[in-house]
């Protein structure tokens, strides 16, 4: 207790606005915090977590987050209490010219540092990960897996067919395919797909007509041009019955939006699948066994459950391959898919989703479904397991903090910094009349627009941004008159103050986005580049700091006036 | 005039007036704005809080300390700076048509000026206009101690007013006192010797750690005047210091105000508004009194009326005839019951007359002053 009498008094007689905000015991608060929770964050990790749950929101479940809004209320009453009863704002003691941004200043990083313990939680998380299971080893043994993946069966439901090689004598090559239908103009894809050199094969008896595809580019003009044309061989009805499937473990889920992840893991590893397609060519069944051994070990380790019996399930696995003609060795090709909402297409090309689909539904016709379940293992676990390990290697934690999640945090904290700075010098009082007062005014104004069917031109969007432009024109007006005349008394203006600082901030963006707005409907052509600009300034991370911090200053500005203006 | 302050100091301690004697010591040691002797004065301060009965002692290490001031130098500021001027200043309230003024008035440096008049007169109507907390209708105040270029905020950090119900303020005494120091740009390593001063002259070294609620209405001023002592006022608006204070804390926080605007190195003007006539006309250099907005100066009535007129108010046991029968003899100007007391206005005549013919009369004499340079004989018109 001495020590933080000591330390207080120091700070006092030194940094009185330091001492006003709490900073240092803030400060200290805010990384006890992160220690906490850190500790918290590596407590809760275990291999159960990491193969049942997703991490991703694990902070959000559970008592985690009640705790540290706990800790934060508390942390806010401890703050609140000495930084609103000591105002020299109120009792007009001299400020300097920076007095507005010491205060800003310690309040965002207060608010910056508390809102960061996500951060800390997950790096807690992501420490006992690694202590867990490292990345290399988790992909190591993800490869492992997808190795094995061909010769075992689960729930037939679960699996999703992306992965395809295709048997003799479809002489598969590998090209690139177009996609074109995305906004700007110029934007175009490059997807890869399976060119076959005939546009007819016939296989046991039966004809297979290849699909086609254009390969085309839009110019300036907005003209396709045909660049090459090809053949794909997914559009072939039941083509896929000739392929090894099932190979990647990230197929095994019903959920299909992570196919196409999927597809880009697949691709890394596609490599092997010469070597599976040897195995089964050659029924090498010890190699087929030796790799479900590696499996059922792996599932050993992450206590994961399996009913494996290595040389049976090779040996059935061969044989149902060859009588069903599943795994055939000649080309292979993996698909990238991509997400249409929800669910996903697999390939690019148009019908392959159907086929796809429809070589399911012939497996299960044709007897898929005789397989025998006591070749199981419970991969999603493993595939969960993966996925969570990667999620805190890679998106979570503080050295891959997303960009998109700081600018979240420091807007955030920026914005909360600001509203406590202006709470200290607005009474709570004033601000629910001032929200009052902009609501009536925005109730007349809609009422206007209702009775009298104004701002008829133009799309509904067109006509709120007009009806928002006059609003904030007139809130700004009369507070800019009471703020340079002594016409309105100072009390009204604290009162006008909310609507009047809302306007502020909200009239150069409600501008941009009319202007924005218009010239994509009306003048298009002239105001494209323009309004590209407007676009990227208004959503500039940068631009809009600068422009919020601007705007704070001299709304701050205007309230020193306002308070230093008689009544 | 350093020297004629200590010779007080020191005929109060000879006197045995040590209270007195040690606040006038203590305003000596502020005058000299060194910070070594305030740690003196501190430990004196601590020493007595420890040793409450050891007068001897306390009154040995009080000459000490004086002795030491002998030796020290102070910058004497000059007290004929005019602080605020205002020049026919009105202002009107259209409700119930009250108006104030015109109202001109120069404050300088080292002044005190009593304010008062009844309820609802403009008293602090007009201390929250010199204040600049209100805008007025008519008329111009210049401060001519401030920076013109300065802007109203920066202004009013240099006006200091005192409303009649402070506000409740949150912490301990001394931590609200060094925050105030720390904003005025007081030097850190002199914070504490400051507050603690100042603390010391107010009487609140024993409650340096209490919060609002533990200080009684007297202190909670003591503190407010503190506060505003250690932002350097040039100039202090005080509504109603004296309400809610019983008699000697009354006397008390006047002479307080008295000696301190007087301080010899940072005199300051001071206005203050007061229903306590004969103690605020007691300390004033001027004494205002307001009826229905207007003004009328006390140091008019001492110039016009004051020599020719007795003005006194009594009360006696015996009748009104009887008080006529005995003042046959003076020119009775006027005479009117207000209340239970006679007010009488006679001319031509002294307080010691007076009185000789009311003790010959045999009137029994209950109350008597003569308030002839009082603002209060305004009241009763």
């Amino acid at each position: 207790m001495n020590f933080y009498t000591k330390i207080n008094k120091y700070i006092l007689e030194r940094f009185p606005t330091m001492w006003n905000t709490h900073f240092v015991w803030m400060i200290l608060i805010c990384l006890c915090t992160h220690v906490l929770y850190f500790g918290l964050g590596y407590a809760s990790l275990d291999v159960e977590l990491l193969k049942e749950y997703g991490v991703r929101n694990f902070f959000f479940k559970g008592s985690y987050f009640s705790i540290y809004c706990i800790i934060g209320l508390l942390a806010l009453i401890y703050f609140g209490f000495r930084y609103f009863a000591h105002n020299p704002f109120k009792h007009f003691y001299p400020i300097g010219k920076i007095y507005f941004w010491k205060i800003l200043g310690q309040l965002f990083v207060i608010f910056f540092l508390y809102s960061t313990v996500l951060i800390s939680f997950e790096n807690g998380l992501k420490l006992k990960a690694k202590k867990i299971v490292t990345m290399e080893t988790v992909q190591t043994e993800a490869y492992k897996i997808a190795l094995a993946t061909p010769f075992l069966y689960n729930n037939i439901t679960d699996y999703v067919i992306t992965n395809r090689s295709y048997p003799e004598p479809f002489p598969c090559d590998e090209v690139s395919d177009l996609v074109i239908g995305h906004d700007s103009i110029n934007d175009f894809e490059i997807k890869h797909s399976i060119d076959y050199k005939k546009p007819y094969v016939e296989l046991d008896a039966s004809l297979y007509q290849f699909g086609e595809i254009s390969q085309e580019r839009v110019d300036d003009c907005n003209t396709k041009e045909v660049l090459d044309t090809i053949y794909d061989v997914s559009k072939i009805y039941g083509l896929a019955r000739y392929s090894i499937y099932n190979f990647s473990g990230k197929e095994l889920r019903s959920n299909r939006k992570y196919v196409n992840e999927t597809a880009l893991i697949v691709e890394e590893k596609d490599v092997e699948l010469e070597k599976i397609h040897n195995w089964q060519k050659n029924k090498d069944s010890n190699a087929i066994a030796k790799t479900i051994q590696i499996v059922k070990d792996i599932c050993k380790k992450y206590n994961i459950n399996e009913q494996l019996y290595p040389m049976k399930m090779a040996t059935a696995g061969l044989k149902q391959n060859l009588n069903e003609q599943q795994l055939i060795r000649t080309g292979f090709k993996d698909y990238k898919g991509y997400t249409i909402g929800e669910d996903v297409a697999i390939d690019t090309a148009p019908g392959a989703v159907t086929a796809v689909i429809e070589a399911d539904d012939n497996d299960k016709i044709n007897g898929v479904s005789q397989i025998d379940y006591n070749y199981f293992v419970d991969i999603p676990k493993f595939t969960t397991l993966k996925d969570n390990v990667e999620n805190l290697e890679e998106e979570m934690g503080t050295k891959q903090l997303k960009r998109e999640t700081l600018w979240i945090l420091i807007l955030g904290s920026l914005f909360f910094a600001f509203c406590f700075v202006m709470l200290k010098y607005i009474t709570l009082k004033d601000l629910i009349l001032g929200v009052f007062v902009a609501g009536v005014l925005l109730a007349l104004l809609a009422l206007y627009i209702g009775t009298t069917e104004k701002f008829k031109e133009g799309n509904g969007e067109n006509r709120i941004m007009r009806a928002a432009l006059i609003y904030a024109a007139l809130i700004m007006g009369v507070g800019f008159y009471g703020f340079l005349s002594n016409a309105i008394k100072k009390q009204l203006l604290t009162k006008w103050f909310i609507a009047f600082a809302t306007a502020i901030f909200a009239f150069p963006t409600i501008l941009l986005i009319y202007i924005r707005e218009n010239s994509f409907t009306e003048v298009v052509k002239t105001c494209e580049t323009y309004a590209t600009k407007i676009y990227s300034f208004e959503f500039s991370p940068w631009q809009f700091l600068v422009l919020a911090l601007i705007s704070i200053f001299i709304i701050f500005t205007m309230i020193k006036k306002m308070y230093a203006k008689v009544e | 005039m350093f020297q004629h302050k200590l010779s007080e100091i020191k005929y109060q301690f000879d006197s045995a007036n040590d209270s007195l004697g040690f606040r006038l010591l203590v305003d000596a040691v502020l005058d000299t704005n060194n910070v070594s002797i305030f740690n003196e004065c501190i430990s004196l301060a601590n020493w007595q809080e420890q040793n409450e009965n050891d007068t001897a002692t306390f009154k040995t290490k009080c000459y000490d300390l004086l002795a030491k001031l002998d030796n020290e130098k102070i910058n004497i500021a000059r007290t004929e700076n005019v602080l605020v001027s205002a020049v026919n200043i009105k202002k009107m309230y259209g409700k119930n048509n009250f108006e104030l003024g015109p109202v001109s008035i120069d404050i300088i440096a080292g002044q005190l000026i009593g304010l008062v008049g009844e309820n609802g007169n403009g008293k602090t109507t007009l201390l929250r206009i010199l204040a600049k907390e209100l805008s007025f209708t008519e008329g111009e105040i210049e401060y001519p101690f401030a920076d013109r270029n300065a802007d109203d905020y920066t202004l009013r950090t240099k006006l200091t007013y005192i409303p009649q119900r402070t506000p409740k303020w949150f912490g301990k005494v001394k931590d609200n006192l060094k925050l105030t120091c720390a904003h005025y740009g007081i030097k850190p390593n002199e914070n504490e010797q400051w507050v603690s001063m100042l603390m010391i002259r107010f009487g609140l070294w024993k409650f340096r750690n209490h919060g609002w609620d533990e200080l009684s209405s007297g202190y909670k001023m003591r503190f407010e005047l503190a506060r505003t002592f250690l932002r350097k006022p040039r100039l202090l608006l005080l509504d109603e210091p004296l309400a809610n204070l019983d008699i000697l804390s009354q006397q008390l926080i006047l002479e307080d105000l008295k000696m301190m605007g007087k301080s010899l190195s940072n005199p300051l003007g001071i206005v203050l508004s007061s229903q306590q006539l004969y103690e605020v006309e007691k300390v004033s250099d001027e004494v205002v009194f307001l009826q229905n907005g207007k003004p009328s100066s006390f140091n008019n009535l001492k110039n016009t009326e004051g020599d020719n007129v007795l003005v006194v108010e009594i009360e006696i046991d015996n009748s009104k005839e009887s008080l006529l029968s005995a003042l046959q003899s003076v020119q009775i100007q006027e005479i009117k019951l207000i209340g239970s007391n006679f007010y009488i206005e006679i001319k031509n005549t002294d307080s010691p007359t007076f009185l000789q013919l009311l003790l010959q009369n045999k009137i029994t004499l209950k109350y008597y002053r003569d308030i002839s340079l009082s603002t209060r004989r305004f009241f009763n018109r």
